[in-house]
């Protein structure tokens, strides 16, 4: 038994090193002043202070989180409504939905990036709009996720009886769904909504196709400046990676909670 | 007609999500499929003729397909081992893990790929390190080729793989292998008769995440080989968005190809794992 320990051991540390190999380079890359010999030449700030003040930068960051968080909160809210009207009074077309809303696990972003501006580039309609198609891609890109997360916390609170025994102390079901189902489920919610606003954060490829030169994300100016100052690009590298690593660590932080809270 | 207006105004709540799902899946993939067949107007199969006929679609589709099944393979093999691992461990040393594994599960895309030029690129700190101190086999690593980029594909398998694989182990009992070995079966031979065979559907569908995730990875094979190596997924976005002539039909065939051989996977595993759920029940 000894022996497989010590493989235990071994593989672990491997794997771990792996992973935390281009993180680790990264993150000294980006204090070094210059590193071309076997040791870096010294510690700086001068990197974070160049792409902390870059304008364009900061301001990718804040059109990727608007982009991001906008398709976030029109998807929660569309399936929120649509679960209602399927769990109270149409059972029946829970299957229906449940298809469509899992269809885009297989269509990947590509496809359903392509094919939507097939549809809509160059038309006079309101969609041919980059940032309006842009939205709402996203919003069917996130549509699995969203939809599993409120499906399942709806059944975990058991919808149906709270809206029928608020219904006979005389609320509206409509009234008792906002007001107590939707705070009861939120702390869920949040969770499925945090990660996929990670997701969105991090795309590169459905913006590309879409609006790759008039909505510059923090993605999209890294792959602008790709070629320039690589120490400075390694700064926006570990800039970016601690923004995701809080989301992560929130979303992880609220799902322990929730099965400390269950054990007890 | 009183009644009308109740059930149509509770329908109204559905509307916004049927807005949603119509217009921007079911309107836009219809459009692909007939687009896929026409040329400047006209009905034709030449798009597709096209796919066939020249190399270079074929090329494409057979490094996209290379490299994804072989990383989905490599990175399932370590993610078991892995997985595997991490259920036997326990306390400070699993949450340390696991944290590490969530974090770089979001490390992907655009800024993995920069990570790993820093490290492995032309001018990478591991290329020059090794070339100073005459380290052979990293001091010409070329990242810029299949090989070279296929690290990456691993890198972005093993946390996702590992984490979607940690809860099939719990479906193998502690009791089982205790049984197994009091009749004598040892820890490989209980591994290929029973662990694996139960844990076969996690498997199966870890494989499938896998997949999929791998045929579309876009960010990566652009940044680093988009002159040199043609792939699918890049070939399918220059045809709508590229720098030389557009065509937007023979791009939606070629986005067709793609969700076929997605279905296809898709298809065979579920055959799998019939055959596995099968087994099961008896």
């Amino acid at each position: 038994m000894k022996k497989y320990s010590v493989l235990r051991w071994i593989l672990e540390v491997c794997i771990a090193a792996f992973l935390l190999l281009p993180l680790i380079v990264t993150f000294i890359y980006s204090f070094a002043e210059r590193w071309v010999t076997v040791l870096p030449n010294g510690f700086t700030l001068k990197y974070y202070i160049k792409t902390l003040t870059n304008s364009q930068f900061l301001m990718g960051i804040l059109r990727g989180i608007l982009i991001s968080a906008a398709p976030v909160i029109i998807t929660n809210i569309s399936v929120l409504f649509a679960l209602y009207v399927v769990i109270v009074y149409l059972p029946g077309m829970e299957k229906i939905v449940q298809i469509f809303c899992l269809i885009p696990t297989t269509i990947n972003g590509i496809i359903l990036a392509t094919s939507v501006l097939g549809t809509y580039a160059g038309t006079n309609t309101i969609f041919a709009n980059r940032i309006i198609m842009l939205m709402f891609i996203y919003s069917v890109f996130i549509m699995p996720v969203t939809y599993q997360g409120i499906r399942n916390s709806l059944y975990a609170v058991n919808t149906h009886a709270i809206l029928e025994a608020a219904e006979m102390l005389g609320y509206r079901k409509i009234h008792s769904y906002i007001t107590i189902v939707i705070p009861a489920i939120l702390p869920g919610l949040s969770t499925s909504a945090l990660m996929s606003f990670a997701g969105l954060f991090g795309d590169f490829a459905i913006i590309k196709i879409i609006a790759s030169s008039q909505y510059e994300t923090a993605q999209s100016y890294l792959y602008r400046n790709r070629a320039t100052d690589t120490q400075a690009l390694s700064a926006a590298v570990v800039i970016l990676l601690i923004l995701t690593g809080i989301i992560n660590y929130v979303v992880n932080k609220s799902q322990n909670e929730k099965k400390g809270s269950m054990e007890r | 007609m009183k009644n009308w207006k109740k059930t149509g105004g509770r329908m109204a709540f559905l509307l916004p999500l049927a807005f949603i799902i119509v217009l921007f899946e079911c309107v836009p993939l219809v459009s692909m499929i007939i687009n896929s067949f026409l040329d400047g107007g006209q009905f034709t199969l030449d798009n597709f003729k096209q796919i066939i006929e020249k190399p270079i679609y074929m090329v494409a589709i057979k490094n996209s397909l290379w490299i994804t099944i072989l990383s989905t393979i490599v990175g399932l093999v370590i993610d078991f081992f892995l997985a595997m691992a991490l259920s036997r461990e326990t306390g400070k040393k699993k949450t340390w893990y696991l944290s590490l594994l969530n974090l770089t599960s979001t490390f992907s895309g655009v800024p993995l790929t920069i990570a790993f030029i820093t490290v492995l690129g032309t001018a990478g700190v591991f290329v020059l390190i090794s070339q100073k101190i005459g380290f052979t086999p990293l001091s010409s690593y070329n990242l810029y080729s299949m090989r070279g980029m296929f690290i990456i594909y691993v890198y972005f398998q093993i946390p996702m793989g590992t984490l979607l694989l940690l809860p099939t182990f719990e479906k193998v009992k502690k009791e089982w292998k205790e049984a197994a070995r009091l009749m004598n079966a040892g820890s490989i031979r209980f591994w290929l008769q029973i662990g694996i065979p139960v844990m076969m559907p996690g498997i199966l569908g870890t494989f499938n995440m896998l997949f999929s995730n791998a045929i579309a990875t876009y960010a990566t094979p652009y940044l680093l080989v988009n002159n040199s190596i043609s792939l699918l997924p890049v070939k399918i976005v220059d045809m709508f968005v590229g720098d030389v002539r557009q065509r937007p039909g023979l791009g939606s065939s070629l986005s067709i190809v793609l969700l076929v051989i997605v279905l296809v996977e898709i298809g065979l595993t579920n055959l799998c794992k019939k055959h596995f759920e099968k087994g099961m029940t008896k």
